[in-house]
């Protein structure tokens, strides 16, 4: 990808032009996305519209139509998967198992040798807050329970990235705020980390970066940050806005000019000769501030595909900036 | 190796804490209650017919069982641990075959200790392996009648187990983990105009394309009657060969299909 040469910053996850098609389907069609070594990368997107498919693919579960993955800078997905922990969505672990039985199993998979392995097991059910639940059979566990158990299998093999599919999908609030919290702390811990999502909430609180997925496409990309400055309106806040010199500004900005008691919200093209007639009335501004929607509203202008790209905006992916990859496709899609 | 060595194990712990090991062991109880009730009955027809049929419809069921429970989505967190699929290909199989082979030494050993008793107590005795007691006498008179009872008993086993491994490794290949659906479709079309070919009522103009599949089961029928007879013929080692390599065949054919094919686990 364009991106990773020219930042020269090791990336652990990457796909370039990725498509996958089931039968006449494209599940997912020429996304190129890519995790920085120790960053976090949300994808988000509604049911369908390419997250699960993206994480299988890059998982090695299914294989892409075209494109290519690499993973830590190299072709050998079969190694780099190794250095890879997984937490699927929704899963059903062995049942019939202790957590400890099962997290030894998947460990001795791992190739991890009894002694290390049994510490490891130890800390990790630790970790999570099993070790009092820990000789319990899974069968006995909440969803929350079982998903702290994916959490550890996951980190059995101390993996250097981490891809989590839908993590807090089905939990109650209390699980959310325990899984989210382990995430939280794991991607402090440096662990590159690519989630599949569409809690809004905790994109925002775990993920540096964003993409959002439509039909199989990523719409937008980038950081969390400058995706949430819209780049398109400022809001002026002045200390009072007397009626004459509102009734003034309505008629020279018209419907582009919002005023919220002491805040007015302008396109960003209007606001300086706004601000020229507010300081020219003697009106005192107290603030001059981007307006930033949330990643809510960002989430639902591209889901309902209302959304534009900025003009003003570069396509410059290295500089933090937002990119915008790709269009919004014609063909064929799952939805 | 130890990858799916630990997945058998694993595979075979679960298949023990679950119900589905019922289906396993209440077959094999059933079998040794009624098939053996005339325990002095248990000639080598005997066990090659009934023990065998019963050894292959457990084979399919055990296979079955196996892999429906390897195509869960629990397989994901183990499948992302290995560097290639064979390993949870090999060690499900592994796991489906275990039993089979247990069940069959636990049958052997039961039948072979009801013919000692036999020997022990003859009572109108129709037994090949009356000739054990030659055995146990002296090993040049028992080399002088040809093949031991004991021995042919055991051969005819060892050919069981070559033709349950051949049903296994064809029921998992057609498994809906391993292979997409139109190959169960194929293999169960080849398999029926395979055995139609062996009917009288063939038409002529079909036979000439039927014999060739008719070839195809050669050799699991020779295997079948190698176990119901334990007659040893010089084109018996062709068709322990031919098995062998349907066995090798097939899996070589389940590793390229599961290796190349799209996981979408429920």
């Amino acid at each position: 990808m364009e991106q990773a040469a020219t930042d020269k910053q090791p990336v652990a996850i990457e796909c370039v032009n990725l498509s996958k098609a089931y039968g006449d389907i494209m599940a997912l069609n020429g996304v190129s996305l890519s995790v920085p070594v120790g960053g976090s990368l949300a994808v988000l997107g509604e049911n369908g519209a390419g997250k699960s498919s993206l994480v299988k693919l890059l998982l090695g579960f299914t294989f892409a139509s075209a494109g290519q993955i690499r993973l830590f800078g190299s072709d050998d997905l079969g190694a780099g998967r190794l250095r890879v922990g997984y937490l699927p969505e929704q899963p059903q672990y062995e049942r019939a198992f202790t957590a400890r039985e099962y997290l030894t199993y998947l460990g001795r998979l791992s190739g991890i040798e009894r002694g290390g392995l049994a510490r490891r097991v130890t800390t990790l059910l630790a970790l999570v807050s099993l070790s009092n639940a820990a000789e319990r059979r899974i069968a006995t566990y909440s969803k929350g329970m079982s998903q702290r158990v994916g959490i550890a299998a996951a980190l059995l093999n101390q993996p250097a990235a981490l891809i989590v599919d839908e993590p807090t999908s089905g939990l109650d609030p209390g699980g959310q705020w325990e899984v989210r919290a382990i995430l939280h702390r794991l991607r402090d811990e440096g662990i590159t980390m690519l989630l599949a999502s569409h809690q809004l909430a905790e994109v925002e609180d775990l993920c540096d970066e964003v993409a959002i997925l439509r039909r199989g496409q990523v719409v937008v990309s980038g950081t969390v940050a400058s995706l949430l400055d819209s780049g398109e309106q400022v809001g002026i806040t002045v200390a009072a806005l007397p009626n004459e010199v509102a009734a003034q500004l309505r008629a020279s900005f018209g419907e582009g000019l919002t005023i919220m008691g002491p805040q007015l919200l302008l396109p960003v093209r209007q606001s300086q000769p706004a601000l020229r007639q507010l300081l020219a009335a003697g009106v005192v501004v107290v603030a001059l501030n981007p307006v930033r929607r949330t990643l809510e509203e960002l989430y639902l202008q591209v889901s309902r595909g209302s959304y534009r790209q900025p003009a003003a905006q570069p396509t410059t992916p290295s500089n933090g900036q937002p990119r915008f990859l790709e269009p919004l496709g014609k063909g064929r899609s799952r939805r | 190796m130890r990858q799916t060595r630990l997945i058998a194990n694993h595979a075979l712990a679960k298949q023990l804490r679950s119900w589905q090991f019922l289906l396993a062991l209440l077959p094999a109880i059933a079998v040794i209650t009624f098939l053996f009730k005339d325990r002095y009955k248990a000639d080598v027809d005997f066990y090659g017919t009934m023990i065998g049929g019963y050894l292959i419809a457990q084979t399919v069921l055990t296979t079955s069982l196996v892999f429906r429970a390897a195509a869960q989505n629990t397989a994901y967190p183990v499948i992302a641990r290995l560097r290639t699929r064979t390993p949870y290909l090999l060690g499900n199989l592994l796991a489906a075959m275990l039993p089979i082979w247990l069940l069959w030494g636990w049958i052997t050993c039961y039948l072979l200790g009801f013919q000692y008793l036999a020997l022990v107590r003859p009572r109108g005795l129709d037994l090949a392996l009356v000739q054990m007691q030659s055995a146990l006498g002296s090993l040049g008179q028992t080399l002088g009648l040809g093949w031991c009872s004991v021995l042919v008993l055991l051969l005819a086993g060892l050919a069981m187990l070559l033709a349950c491994a051949v049903v296994a490794t064809l029921t998992a290949l057609v498994m809906p983990l391993v292979s997409p659906r139109w190959l169960l479709l194929l293999l169960v079309s080849l398999v029926a105009f395979s055995l139609y070919s062996f009917s009288p009522d063939m038409p002529a103009s079909l036979k000439v394309v039927g014999q060739p599949f008719g070839a195809l089961l050669f050799p699991i029928l020779a295997l079948y009657d190698l176990c119901r007879t334990a007659h040893f013929q010089p084109w018996t080692g062709i068709a322990v060969a031919a098995a062998l390599a349907y066995v090798v065949g097939g899996l070589a054919l389940a590793r390229y299909l599961f290796a190349h094919r799209d996981l979408l686990l429920g």
